[in-house]
């Protein structure tokens, strides 16, 4: 596993995120992600719940890309775990409870950077 | 919960009822096109077109997602509303009209008002425009589709803020020329919002414009319907994927007639980049996708006249 302190999104990705797309488009994708991004956390729940494996995996790997593209590693790092992984042995419940933790510690964070 | 045995010997069956709360359809968000759209909702649709029907499926589709429409089959009328400087974020203007056609039309609206994004409606889509040299900002193919209308819509909204503000200057390698040096038509397949929205942009401050699929089903769709130079492909896409969509295309399309494919995954695992090329695929990019290996890629894909 990943270290539980490690910074929630790594500032030099993020700022060269700003640099290419520039900061202010930033800022809209930011909120862009957080709005999708509680949807493809309900999504794995139903998913999993419902034994729809593939599904699952598909909603584990657009929320690792998005994560990844914002520099949150340690979310990408979790997604890429069930991307792979598939439905964990017991229906999940504690990997997911895991991902939602380290979501709203993203979420907190990048709304710090997106105010700049 | 309860069982039933005919005996020692004969094995039990065991049943059970459970509740279980209605299952979402599991289609895809965006393929719900149903009330109003939050990036749709309060813009101002103009209409110009001299067949009723058109208009009136237009509007009323605008409506259902929160829009607003005015619209007149008469392109004089539609140009005196715009000098008079009443409010629009977008026009859709038709090809085929009797007083004006719609180039011809685009090009006073333009001449009126730069920023207003235009939209041309045409039975053939792009390709009856022929060189528009940048009159349009998306062209719409009739018959119109709810989706392909949606995906426009949203696609010209999703770049639009990012002209009205001042955007932060970007990094030197971006070059808002190339496009102009290097003209092409794109076809950008991504299902998922954040990263369409991030496609659209890098490839907007390059000067491109790109039309957007939202799964591989419509991917392969519109390379039938339109010309395009290259197609950048997400491959894990719902409906179809681009491993498939691709494997499609190839099948249809022989290969110097056919758009370049580019690949772009978040995968970056290894045997990844061989499944892209044997499936069809020209060039791979991973994600998050840098600008310099999108520069190369575009680069990399030949122009091709004949529009």
């Amino acid at each position: 596993m990943t270290m539980p302190d490690a910074p929630p999104i790594d500032n030099a990705m993020f700022i060269e995120l700003q640099e290419s797309a520039g900061a202010d488009f930033v800022a809209e994708l930011v909120d862009t992600f957080l709005e999708e991004a509680p949807r493809m956390l309900a999504e794995l729940r139903e998913t999993a719940a419902t034994a729809r494996p593939e599904a699952f995996r598909r909603a584990a790997h657009s929320l690792k890309s998005n994560a990844n593209t914002f520099g949150a590693t340690r979310l990408g790092t979790l997604a890429r775990e069930l991307e792979l992984g598939g439905v964990p042995a017991g229906g999940g419940d504690a990997e997911l409870d895991a991902l939602a933790r380290e979501y709203e510690r993203v979420r907190v964070r990048l709304q710090e950077l997106r105010r700049g | 919960m309860w069982a039933e045995s005919a005996g020692i010997g004969h094995g039990s069956t065991f049943m059970f009822t459970i509740e279980a709360a209605l299952a979402e359809l599991p289609t895809s968000r965006r393929r719900e096109f149903v009330g109003v759209q939050p990036e749709l909702q309060g813009k101002r649709l103009l209409i110009v077109d001299d067949n009723a029907t058109n208009r009136r499926v237009l509007s009323l589709q605008a409506a259902k997602w929160g829009m607003s429409s005015r619209d007149t089959e008469s392109p004089t009328e539609a140009l005196g509303w715009v000098g008079a400087g009443e409010r629009f974020d977008v026009a859709i203007l038709d090809m085929h009209m009797p007083e004006m056609d719609g180039l011809a039309l685009a090009r006073k609206m333009r001449a009126a008002r730069r920023e207003l994004p235009l939209v041309l409606f045409s039975s053939l889509g792009r390709r009856e425009a022929g060189d528009t040299d940048g009159l349009f900002d998306a062209y719409l193919a009739k018959p119109i589709r709810q989706s392909h209308l949606f995906d426009t819509l949203v696609g010209l909204f999703a770049k639009e803020p990012a002209a009205l503000v001042s955007p932060a200057p970007a990094k030197p390698q971006m070059d808002p020329e190339m496009a102009s040096r290097h003209p092409l038509r794109i076809l950008l397949a991504e299902d998922n919002v954040v990263n369409q929205k991030l496609a659209l942009r890098l490839l907007q401050q390059m000067g491109y414009r790109a039309d957007l699929a939202s799964n591989g089903i419509e991917a392969v769709e519109s390379v039938q319907r339109q010309t395009y130079d290259v197609v950048l492909m997400d491959v894990q896409m719902p409906e179809l994927d681009g491993l498939d969509a691709t494997r499609q295309i190839c099948a249809l399309m022989p290969a110097p007639g056919r758009p370049r494919i580019v690949a772009m995954t978040a995968n970056a695992m290894q045997g990844d980049r061989e499944m892209c090329i044997e499936a069809g695929m020209d060039d791979y990019l991973t994600k998050p996708i840098r600008v310099d290996r999108l520069v190369e890629a575009l680069t990399a894909v030949p122009v091709r006249n004949g529009r």
